[in-house]
């Protein structure tokens, strides 16, 4: 492996962009102005959001084409920064689970009842060997039946016979 | 009355508990006492739900100012959801929409979807029935009813085991006399009856044991062979039942389980009741007979010593079912680690050409060592628990027997207690443990066998094939196909056909053109009544499509797809599956037709060659003749050809195109392709983009227009130049 950079096709940074600035429209969805160009709606798309998750961040357009790449939140001025944060913590729904309070099987499929902050909820997984994914940080990634998707940044939350009964499927 | 939906997430993107409600002409969304958002309708032409990484959004369109070129109308966000609203905000959604068309007010459809309506929670994959809400009880007294038949027979099994039973208890008594009146008498006992010698009173009793255990044997038999038969039949029954239901489901419901589930519906699932009627039916009633008889004998017999024999029972039950939890665990990542082994395996196999491209091959190995040793790791811990534990429950049941046997012999040297009494007591308790052991068991197995039945009654409950009319009729297709507005979707929130009116007239071809995912394949599932349109009507001949038959609809219709299955059978059975009864003159003249007699018989076994699963294999241009040919003998009055020219070579093509153009004459055909060259023959050309039918006429008229179809056929004309020059 050398340090030089291959070959390819580059991809247009927001600095590439003149005076690009994001905005909220008066319907209250993100919308970018930039290049003369007033993008009334714009769609926030991570390329890696989960080993990455606040870098190469793509703004696409309602046509469906890549306006410019965030490289890295942290080079934002802090109100941009704000803003799609906020943008992004909306789009992507994947709740923090702070407590599994019990697990039942029926059928194959689990029935975690869990706290995620003040709110309690029944989240179903089928196929844990596939739904329950460990993340590179050690977290665990549940998804549920509908798709949603929940973490759970601590094992150690869990109590002993609950994750006894998860830890078959954990690898 | 309002109508309400429930949302789960708040416009910041937290869970919450929100309710959507539309009343009159406005919709209002709260979380709170307080709506957050209120909206009157008069102004808006769409709802639409945007769907972000595991939530979405429902979003209003408003219609555009009187005249208005002030752009598209921007889209105004209602309430935010996560992914387990979606279903039903989707059907929410879709009432909308056609009260903002019509004005005409459909409440949104409810309870069909994935969530239990009860308790809210997600139903286990390819089920409708919640395990948390069924009601356990009327599933068995179903499942009772259902064995009415076989009633009688499982009874008589059971008196059957009853009485081998009790011919078992009488042999511990047998030993006992024989203990206390002739091997070693206590002082007082007496004299033999009959005037018996101590040989002959050994022999009798003997003799006497021997008939007990002979007949005994002779009712175990009969009770096993009477439950088998009974459970049996009813097996067959069941499966029947089931399998004709399977048959007779509405696609929408077949495509919504996979193949495999149901395979083990028909099988599995009725086989585990069949089991529960011959094992657990008979057992049950025999083990509850041989406890309470036991227990009883032991307790009139020796009070004080029943009670010790007893003392170690629940602990023995309690750490069998603590020990099974354990190596069960065990068990179960022995067998996550195999399986995951095994994926891994297949992973490295399957791709082994790109792993020896690459060069990869050490890491691909340490990879797979590494998987290996995990799963070596757990057996090795699996197997030492295993040695560490099991002898413990085995002397926790000894334990008991011990007991008796110290306090009992103390008895007996003490001489309240005749040593026969100690000997039978010993014996009976071994009868003891047995149904005991069973009985902690029962639970687990009930449970599985109710989640089978409930599967099982799922089925039946399913309602058959689609609604059809009260009187369907068996007349009238003549070839017209009328599209009158349909709308229609697989999913609530994605309408796929959107108002299409479309007339086809009798013996025209017509040819559906437009990108993948248009639609155009929905249009021949609604034509073939595999699935009926949510909104609007589609007419054969002069009547709705419910009216017909479903029988003669089906006879009327054929279909040559992409792709071909051939079933398990011969080349004249397959093309015969048409019109069971064909004469071999008219299949070979289907063949024909088809462009398909001269390749078949070529082959050895000309018409009679095996092919399907483990027969001779065709190639795709063959296959497809072979469905030409079916399509041929079946002669129907539509005919629907869903690409049946796409991925051949060119003369294999020509051939088929050759034998299409016989097939199409006389009549009304829709053919949808991608190659616009192979529709060249349409009488009219209808091009369907996003669900909507966007252009209509023919070949040329369509060029002239230099609309969509214009674009299609010149795109295609470049890539062919291009893909000429290169080649």
């Amino acid at each position: 492996m050398t340090d030089e950079t291959i070959p390819g096709t580059d991809w247009v940074t927001l600095a590439d962009l003149p005076d690009a600035r994001f905005y909220r429209n008066q319907n209250g969805f993100l919308a970018l102005k930039a290049g003369g160009r007033d993008y009334r709606r714009v769609t926030l798309r991570r390329a890696l959001p989960f080993t990455d998750p606040a870098k190469y961040i793509c703004v696409i357009d309602t046509e469906e084409h890549e306006i410019a790449v965030i490289e890295d939140l942290a080079a934002l001025d802090e109100d941009t920064r704000a803003l799609i944060e906020a943008e992004l913590a909306v789009r992507y729904f994947c709740p923090e689970i702070s407590e599994v309070k019990r697990i039942q099987e029926k059928l194959g499929t689990y029935y975690l009842d869990v706290a995620i902050g003040a709110f309690e909820k029944t989240v179903a997984v089928k196929d844990v060997g596939k739904n329950l994914k460990q993340l590179e940080d050690g977290a665990l990634l549940v998804t549920d039946t509908d798709g949603n998707r929940y973490r759970i940044a601590d094992l150690g939350h869990l109590a002993r016979k609950n994750l006894r009964m998860l830890e078959p499927y954990l690898y | 009355m309002p109508i309400t939906v429930a949302f789960d997430l708040n416009p910041a993107g937290e869970l919450c508990r929100g309710e959507l409600q539309w009343e009159g002409g406005t919709l209002a969304a709260r979380t709170g006492e307080e709506p957050f958002f209120t909206r009157a309708l008069d102004d808006i032409a769409e709802a639409r739900v945007h769907t972000d990484v595991g939530c979405g959004q429902l979003e209003l369109l408003a219609r555009a100012p009187d005249g208005g070129t002030g752009g598209p109308a921007e889209a105004i966000s209602v309430c935010r959801f996560s992914l387990n609203c979606l279903e039903a905000l989707g059907e929410f959604c879709k009432s909308l929409n056609h009260y903002l068309e019509t004005g005409e007010l459909v409440p949104p459809q409810t309870g069909q979807g994935t969530h239990c309506p009860k308790c809210g929670r997600s139903l286990p994959p390819g089920i409708r029935v919640c395990l948390f809400c069924v009601d356990t009880r009327a599933i068995w007294r179903r499942a009772f009813g259902m064995m009415k038949t076989i009633w009688p027979s499982l009874l008589l099994a059971g008196l059957c085991m009853t009485l081998f039973n009790l011919s078992k208890l009488a042999i511990p008594l047998a030993n006992r006399w024989l203990l206390d009146h002739v091997l070693a008498p206590a002082e007082g006992i007496g004299t033999l009856p009959f005037g018996w010698s101590p040989a002959a009173a050994i022999l009798w009793m003997g003799g006497g044991m021997a008939l007990c255990f002979a007949v005994g044997q002779v009712f175990l038999g009969l009770s096993g062979h009477l439950a088998r038969r009974g459970s049996s039949l009813f097996s067959h029954t069941l499966r029947g039942t089931v399998y004709d239901k399977v048959q007779n489901l509405p696609v929408a419901a077949i495509s919504q389980k996979t193949s495999g589930d149901l395979m083990k519906r028909v099988l599995q699932d009725t086989d585990k009741v069949r089991d529960f009627c011959s094992e657990l039916g008979r057992a049950s009633v025999e083990k509850i007979i041989l406890l309470t008889t036991v227990a009883v004998v032991l307790f009139v017999t020796q009070p004080l010593l029943a009670v010790l024999a007893l003392v170690p029972v629940p602990l023995t039950i309690l750490f069998f079912r603590r020990f099974w939890r354990s190596i069960g665990w065990i068990y179960h990542k022995m067998w996550q680690c195999a399986s995951r082994e095994t994926s891994v395996l297949h992973d490295i196999i399957k791709g082994i050409r790109v792993v020896k491209t690459f060069g990869t091959e050490e890491r691909e190995i340490a990879k797979f060592s590494a998987v290996s040793r995990r799963l070596t790791d757990i057996c090795i811990r699996g197997d030492k628990l295993w040695a560490l534990i099991n002898p413990f429950p085995r002397y926790a049941m000894v334990a008991g027997e011990l007991l008796v046997l110290y306090f009992g012999g103390r008895m007996v040297l003490q001489g309240t207690l005749s040593l026969g009494t100690l000997v039978a007591f010993n014996l009976y308790l071994a009868y003891l443990y047995e149904p005991l052991r069973w009985m902690a068991a029962l639970p687990r197995r009930l449970a599985e066998t109710t989640t089978c039945l409930v599967k099982i009654f799922e089925i039946l409950d399913e309602p058959r094939t689609l609604p059809a009319t009260q009187d369907p009729i068996r007349e009238g297709i003549d070839g017209a196909i009328a599209f009158d507005a349909v709308q229609f979707g697989y999913k609530p929130y994605e309408p796929v056909l959107r108002q299409v009116s479309l007339q086809i007239r009798p013996r025209e071809m017509i040819g559906l053109v437009g990108h993948s995912g248009a639609g155009k394949s929905t249009m021949i599932n609604l034509v073939m009544r595999l699935y009926d349109a949510d909104r609007g009507q589609l007419r054969l001949g002069d009547r709705d499509i419910k009216e017909y038959d479903y029988t003669y609809l089906r006879e009327n219709i054929g279909v040559v797809f992409q792709e071909t299955f051939l079933f398990a059978g011969t080349v004249y059975d397959n093309i015969a599956y048409a019109k069971p009864g064909a004469s071999p003159a008219d299949v070979i003249r289907a063949a024909k037709t088809a462009n398909a007699h001269e390749f078949i018989v070529k082959l050895p076994d000309g018409y009679n060659t095996l092919v399907g699963e483990d027969g001779h294999t065709l190639s795709g241009g063959e296959r497809q003749r072979v469905a030409i040919a079916r399509a041929v003998l079946k002669d129907p009055k539509i005919l629907i050809l869903d690409e049946a020219t796409s991925a051949l070579d060119p003369e294999t093509e020509s051939k088929i195109q050759q034998a299409l153009e016989r097939l199409v004459k006389n009549r009304t055909t829709i053919a949808i392709a991608h190659r616009l060259s192979t529709l060249r023959h349409a009488d009219r050309l209808a091009v369907i983009e996003q669900g909507r039918l966007a252009e209509l006429g023919s070949h040329k008229e369509l060029l002239t227009k230099r609309g969509i179809y214009y674009g299609l056929v010149m795109a295609q004309n470049e890539m062919g130049k291009a893909e000429k020059e290169r080649g």
